[in-house]
């Protein structure tokens, strides 16, 4: 549409407060943001179909806390939803935001009205529903594609899964408010990540793990994550069942949130 | 190119009107360094206002006090009234701006960006006519990559009125752009000043500042030693008996250039640009 030079006419209209919009546009455009990244969907929807595919040839059974000997496929899949809740919340949080933060775009962002809990809340939003998106792939491919068995509620199983993504989200704006800059973060990520797949009990049993070091990873977020979803798909456990790992992602979260809310700056 | 700026309404001739941005005794300090030492400046409603100075000079600075992005130590900002200090919010919505080592995001579309940014001040901006406006219609669907250089400087042009700013605020536009795209770059910041908005840009160009600024404040170390129109300026350095030493050669530079290629600079067409429409590969 051309404008002739000198009309009395603006450029925009007003839709809205800063606040909302722009809490809505961020959810929006890191939807879109994401989908268009072919790494981000590799890593983030095609990494969990891959570790099925190949930690499915391990033809082995494991002994649950009841006794119970499932096939290793039952167990692996809800330490890997829990996981996934590390990887979306973490990984694609701390990367991303590093990666504004160096290039300038939340400088430029900070320089609009739009307040700063507005802006993080789009991104955080957007993380869950990816979460939110991959539990259910992960799931939805173990279950029928995979054929594995699992007991209890799904809706738990979900909605716990999303809870520990946001203590992991949490964990990854603190990441971002602590690194001095973008390459600080894959150690960061590396120091974080390790752990929680070896000892955390998403992949590997943890029972065989000395006291010492079984005492210590109790407190992992991974652990707490992967207590309670294992609770859930593999006993058939409910909320009373999960309440010490659902404090322990609370506390996890509500920290991260404090110290990161005092650090985090966006310029 | 087009150079039919997206318009407000005339400027009001009301005296008793603030200036569109007052800066009064600014100052910003580091520790012992001062970036900025006491400056005061007035850019009035419907002028283009130049900070010309050098690098480190403290222009950026000032830009960003205005614009939020930094703090100050003393003094105030007035933007069309509204004390930054005290109603950041209201005068950030008053502003556009267009910052240095400032990006937007990679997987989006010029078009997606600029509703994007509206959005941050709760605005729906018209994407089509923003960019029409810096000649970029046709590139509504690419990424910021795919663009040249001055391609990319017109759009965060175009991304500086997202939100229908009466106060405009460039931070050095021209720097890195070829005569031509410079040139193409001034056409459009003029045609925003007639179109009723208030330009303050900050640059190290002489020529950028005495050919497109209505007024300059010479900016060096933190401080302002001047403030005048370009002509009144160089009439008063003329009037203390100032004489520029005059070097005449046979040819210069630009003379061998026009000689080989048979066109000047200025005449050069851009660069052919990628073909429209084709998408912007992934990237990480």
């Amino acid at each position: 549409m051309a404008i002739a030079q000198g009309a009395p006419m603006s450029t925009s209209v007003r839709v809205g407060t800063p606040a909302v919009r722009g809490f809505q546009a961020t959810l929006v455009s890191e939807i879109k943001n994401f989908w268009r990244e072919p790494s981000a969907l590799a890593f983030t929807l095609g990494q969990p179909f891959l570790l099925l595919l190949i930690l499915n040839t391990f033809d082995f059974h494991v002994t649950l806390p009841n006794g119970e000997e499932r096939p290793y496929l039952d167990r692996l899949l809800p330490g890997l939803i829990a996981f996934n809740g590390l990887n979306v919340g973490l990984n694609s949080i701390a990367f991303t935001l590093s990666r504004y933060k160096e290039r300038g775009v939340l400088r430029r962002i900070r320089a609009t009205p739009v307040p700063t809990y507005a802006f993080l809340g789009g991104v955080i939003v957007s993380r869950l529903i990816i979460a939110l998106a991959v539990t259910l792939i992960t799931y939805l491919s173990g279950v029928y594609i995979f054929g594995a068995e699992l007991e209890g509620s799904v809706p738990l199983l979900v909605a716990m899964a999303t809870l520990g993504s946001l203590s992991f989200v949490a964990l990854g704006i603190l990441m971002v408010a602590v690194a001095k800059r973008e390459d600080d973060i894959p150690p960061l990520f590396i120091l974080i990540l390790m752990p929680s797949m070896l000892f955390s009990g998403a992949f590997l049993d943890r029972s065989g793990l000395p006291d010492w070091l079984h005492w210590i990873t109790n407190g992992l977020p991974l652990t707490f994550l992967t207590n309670a979803v294992q609770e859930i798909a593999n006993l058939g456990g409910g909320v009373g069942d999960i309440t010490t790992d659902i404090l322990g992602l609370v506390i996890w979260g509500v920290a991260a949130t404090a110290i990161a809310s005092w650090r985090f700056r966006m310029a | 190119m087009t150079m039919h700026a997206p318009a407000r309404l005339p400027a009001s001739q009301d005296p008793s009107t603030p200036p569109a941005l007052a800066v009064r005794q600014l100052k910003k300090t580091y520790g012992s360094y001062e970036a900025v030492r006491g400056i005061d400046f007035e850019v009035r409603e419907g002028e283009i206002f130049g900070l010309l100075g050098p690098n480190g000079a403290g222009k950026t600075t000032t830009i960003e006090i205005i614009t939020g992005l930094r703090s100050l130590t003393s003094g105030n900002v007035e933007v069309f009234g509204v004390d930054i200090a005290r109603d950041a919010a209201n005068a950030r919505a008053r502003i556009g701006i267009q910052l240095q080592e400032s990006d937007f995001f990679e997987h989006l579309t010029l078009a997606e960006q600029l509703s994007y940014l509206g959005a941050c001040y709760g605005m729906r901006p018209d994407t089509s006519a923003l960019l029409g406006y810096v000649d970029l219609a046709d590139r509504a669907k690419w990424r910021l990559k795919q663009l040249s250089g001055g391609q990319r400087q017109r759009f965060a042009l175009a991304a500086a009125l997202v939100n229908d700013p009466p106060l405009v605020l460039l931070d050095e536009p021209s720097t890195g752009l070829d005569p031509t795209a410079r040139r193409q770059l001034w056409g459009l910041i003029r045609a925003l000043r007639d179109n009723g908005r208030t330009v303050l840009l900050s640059t190290h160009y002489m020529e950028e500042a005495e050919v497109l600024c209505d007024r300059v404040a010479i900016m060096d170390r933190g401080q302002v030693s001047a403030i005048d129109t370009p002509a009144n300026l160089i009439r008063d350095l003329v009037a203390t008996g100032f004489k520029r030493p005059v070097e005449v050669r046979d040819a210069t530079l630009e003379d061998v250039f026009i000689h080989l290629t048979g066109h000047g600079f200025e005449d050069e067409a851009e660069p052919a640009a990628p073909t429209a429409g084709r998408r912007g590969k992934g990237g990480r």
